[in-house]
C-alpha cells in the first residue's frame, strides 16, 4: 500500500468515527448517518482497491477512473453547496420572522390616530 | 398581465388621505431624511403613520418618534424585505383598509402617495404602484437598472410591470390579507410583483415623480447586491 493510501484511509477513519461519535450523541439522524457511513465506505473501498473506478469509468465511457472521481466529486460538491443556500435561506427567513415576532409585540411611539379617535367617540 | 398606466389626480384634490390608511415607511440608518420623511406624511393625516426601523445603528427610530411616527423596530437588520413585511403586517392588525409604502431616503413626495392611495380606494385595483419610469428625473442608470429589474422579474415571476423596483405602493386590505412575502431583502420588490401573478390581483402603475438626490443614489442598490438579488428571487420558485 502507497503512502498516499495510508493518509486517504486514516483521514477516511477520522471522518467515520465523527459521523459515528455525532449518531451516539444523537446529533445525527438514522438517514444522514447511514448516507455518510456509505459515502467514506465507498471512498475507503475506492482508496483500497482504485482499479474499482477505472472499471466503473470505462463502463459508463470516461477513460480514467481518477476523472470519474473528479467529475462525481464536483457535482456532489455543487449539490450540497446549493442544499446549504437553501438551507441558509430558510434560517434566514426564520430569523426574519422572529424579528418581527419580537417586534410587533414591542410597538412604541404615537397611538395610531384612529385609536384616538375611538378612544374620543361614546360606544355604540 | 400589463397593468394600466393611470393619470395622476388634478392638484386641486384635498391633501388629505381617505379615513383607515396606514403609511409604511421601512428605514435603515436614515436619521438624515426620516424626520422630513414622516413630517410630510403626518401632514397627510393617515390613520397609522408606521416606521419600521430595521436595526438602525443611528437615531432613526428615536426621531422618527419624535416626529410622531409609531416604531416598529426589528432589534436586528432583516433587509428591506423583512421590514416592509413587518409594517404590513402592523397594518394588518390596525384592520386598516389600505396600506402604502414609502421610502425613508425621501424619493417619494405627498401628492404622489395620495395619487396610489386613489387608484385603490377607486377599486380599481388590489394594488397600486408608483411608477418613476415616465418621470424626466430618473437617472439614466437608474433607468436601465430597473429595465433590466423588470426584465429579471418577467423572466423568474411571468409578471410584467414598468417599475418592479418601485418602493412606493397601496394594497387594498384583500390584498393585504393574501399576500405572502417570504424574502428578506430588496428582492421583496419582485417578490411582490410575483405575488400580482399568484393571486390574480388587480394593479394599477399610477406615473409618479423620482426625487433622485446624492443621498438616494447612495442609498440604492449596487450591481454586485443586484446580483444577489437576483439569486435571492431564483431562489423563490424552488
Amino acid at each position: 500500500m502507497r503512502p498516499i493510501q495510508i493518509a486517504l484511509l486514516v483521514l477516511i477513519a477520522l471522518a467515520l468515527g465523527k459521523v459515528v461519535r455525532r449518531f451516539r450523541q444523537g446529533r445525527v439522524r438514522l438517514f444522514d448517518f447511514i448516507f455518510w457511513t456509505a459515502v467514506w465506505g465507498v471512498g475507503a473501498l475506492f482508496v483500497v482497491w482504485p482499479n474499482i473506478t477505472t472499471v466503473l469509468a470505462t463502463s459508463v465511457g470516461i477513460g480514467r477512473g481518477v476523472d470519474l472521481v473528479t467529475y462525481v466529486s464536483f457535482i456532489a460538491l455543487f449539490y450540497l453547496v446549493f442544499r446549504l443556500y437553501v438551507r441558509m435561506e430558510y434560517f434566514q427567513r426564520d430569523i426574519t420572522e422572529l424579528t418581527r415576532h419580537l417586534a410587533l409585540r414591542e410597538m412604541t411611539g404615537a397611538r395610531p390616530a384612529d385609536a384616538d379617535e375611538r378612544r374620543e367617540s361614546p360606544r355604540p | 398581465m400589463t397593468p394600466t398606466i393611470l393619470t395622476p389626480p388634478p392638484t386641486s384634490a384635498p391633501r388629505r388621505l381617505p379615513p383607515g390608511v396606514a403609511i409604511i415607511v421601512p428605514a435603515y440608518n436614515e436619521e438624515e431624511t426620516i424626520a422630513d420623511v414622516v413630517a410630510a406624511m403626518r401632514a397627510l393625516r393617515p390613520a397609522h403613520l408606521i416606521v419600521v426601523d430595521d436595526g438602525s445603528r443611528d437615531r432613526t427610530a428615536q426621531i422618527s418618534e419624535r416626529a410622531g411616527a409609531l416604531v416598529i423596530r426589528h432589534p436586528i437588520n432583516r433587509g428591506a424585505g423583512g421590514a416592509i413585511a413587518t409594517g404590513l403586517a402592523a397594518a394588518q392588525r390596525f384592520g386598516v383598509t389600505i396600506a402604502v409604502t414609502v421610502d425613508a431616503d425621501g424619493q417619494h413626495v405627498a401628492d404622489d402617495v395620495l395619487a396610489v392611495v386613489a387608484a385603490v380606494e377607486a377599486g380599481e385595483a388590489d394594488l397600486a404602484i408608483g411608477a418613476r419610469t415616465r418621470s424626466p428625473g430618473m437617472p439614466r442608470t437608474r433607468r436601465l437598472a430597473n429595465w433590466i429589474a423588470n426584465v429579471l422579474t418577467f423572466i423568474v415571476f411571468g409578471t410584467w410591470v414598468t417599475d418592479s423596483q418601485s418602493g412606493l405602493r397601496a394594497f387594498s386590505r384583500a390584498a393585504l390579507e393574501r399576500l405572502r412575502l417570504r424574502g428578506s431583502g430588496f428582492e421583496v420588490s419582485s417578490e411582490i410583483v410575483g405575488e400580482i401573478g399568484r393571486l390574480d390581483l388587480r394593479v394599477r402603475e399610477v406615473p409618479i415623480r423620482a426625487i433622485y438626490t446624492a443621498y438616494s443614489m447612495s442609498k440604492g442598490q449596487s450591481f454586485t447586491n443586484g446580483l444577489r438579488t437576483f439569486g435571492h428571487m431564483l431562489l423563490r420558485r424552488f
